[in-house]
């Protein structure tokens, strides 16, 4: 079967990709229904610290964006992300696919906010100009993510190494580079890492539910 | 580097270590965590579950859809072969007019069997055809859709049958009837 790209979810370096290197929906879907328990453990947890970045709150779940970023690698057409099996696992994939799906639900949020907003600044203001109305739902974006930042460094608070370590990942320096930095011997660099694991796991378990409205 | 941006390299980053992590580590910091792993895969195999039956899903309706747009062009092409008006269709063969016109009108519409099964009969068409393209039956040869998608897509709405016309129907109801067979 010859995969299908839905211009809105494909990228500029994905209308170049030969479509050979695509999993047809049966070798996706064969790839879904091997997941091991290892995987769906990982993938629910990726699932949730995107929940958590976007803050999709009462919009998406974690499992609700896991059985989206599914939907969408299986579907033969519609709004589709096919997987490059050559290129990437498939786990790695649905990682990829729940990012695009919950930057999507976080746009339209976004878009629904700034309707209405509009729509109350023409309540207040008929004459007022468009940016100025939409500059307070940035703005709000901002704001949040300062704020996710500053929940995550008090998470970490009993643990600055692993802290430390995962500031210095997140910045792309390598293992040598991490241990030299922080002055680590390669014993201190895996129970930093360790700590870490634990940390992340924690903390996702305790926000991939969907907030009660 | 922004604080907004800092806060996306950090969760890009948590959730690299997770994904790259091996999986017997990680175990180990979940159960140190205190996560209950077997809810964790529960909720995983459920999430799939879900998605692998809403694609089914989609693909049957979608699939359903296009077969009944070949039901529609074929009634259409065949009353006109026979110049009869909708009515004297649903009056000889003792179906409903109005749900006549709604299988003729609108492929999402799933008909009734007695309906269909009338119509067949009706038109001396082979056993199960119109069951087969009114997407009650899965017994149908690979290439059944295909076929039926090419023949809807090759119709067009004039008042009497052109020479072309008639020869995509003869043809398309003969493919019917080898189709019979391949139930037989």
């Amino acid at each position: 079967m010859a995969p299908h790209l839905a211009p809105d979810e494909e990228s500029q370096d994905e209308q170049d990709v030969p479509l050979s290197e695509y999993a047809s929906t049966e070798e996706a879907r064969a790839a879904i229904e091997a997941l091991t328990d290892s995987d769906y453990e990982k993938l629910m947890l990726v699932a949730s610290i995107h929940q958590k970045q976007r803050r999709l709150g009462d919009q998406m779940s974690a499992e609700e964006l896991l059985s989206e970023a599914i939907v969408r690698t299986l579907r033969p057409t519609g709004r589709v992300r096919r997987w490059r099996m050559a290129v990437v696992s498939i786990v790695k994939h649905l990682d990829r696919t729940m990012e695009s799906v919950s930057g999507h639900a976080v746009a339209k949020a976004k878009e629904e906010a700034e309707m209405r907003e509009a729509l109350a600044a023409e309540d207040l203001d008929p004459q007022a100009e468009a940016p100025r109305r939409f500059h307070t739902v940035d703005t709000t974006q901002r704001l949040l993510a300062v704020e996710e930042l500053e929940e995550l460094k008090h998470r970490f608070a009993g643990a600055p190494a692993a802290f430390a370590y995962l500031r210095l990942h997140a910045g792309g320096y390598s293992e040598s580079e991490i241990t030299a930095r922080l002055g680590m011997d390669k014993r201190m660099y895996e129970a930093a890492r360790k700590k870490a694991e634990r940390e992340i796991a924690k903390y996702a378990v305790e926000t991939g539910r969907r907030e009660e409205p | 580097m922004s604080k907004d941006d800092a806060s996306a390299a950090l969760f890009r980053a948590m959730r690299e270590l997770i994904l790259t992590a091996d999986s017997e580590s990680l175990a180990a910091a979940m159960d140190e965590a205190g996560v209950d792993r077997a809810a964790l895969v529960r909720a995983g195999r459920a999430a799939a579950a879900r998605a692998l039956d809403a694609v089914e899903q989609e693909g049957k309706t979608s699939e359903a859809v296009e077969l009944r747009e070949g039901l529609s062009v074929l009634l259409r092409l065949l009353r006109r072969r026979d110049e009869l008006s909708l009515e004297e269709v649903a009056q000889r063969a003792r179906v409903d007019g109005d749900e006549l016109q709604r299988i003729e009108d609108d492929p999402v519409y799933a008909p009734r069997p007695r309906t269909i099964v009338q119509l067949e009969q009706f038109f001396h068409l082979p056993k199960r055809s119109l069951v087969k393209l009114a997407g009650m039956s899965r017994e149908r040869s690979p290439q059944f859709a295909e076929r039926v998608e090419r023949f809807a897509a090759s119709s067009k709405a004039m008042p009497k049958l052109t020479r072309d016309e008639r020869r995509l129907l003869n043809e398309f109801v003969r493919f019917l009837g080898r189709e019979a067979d391949v139930d037989e």
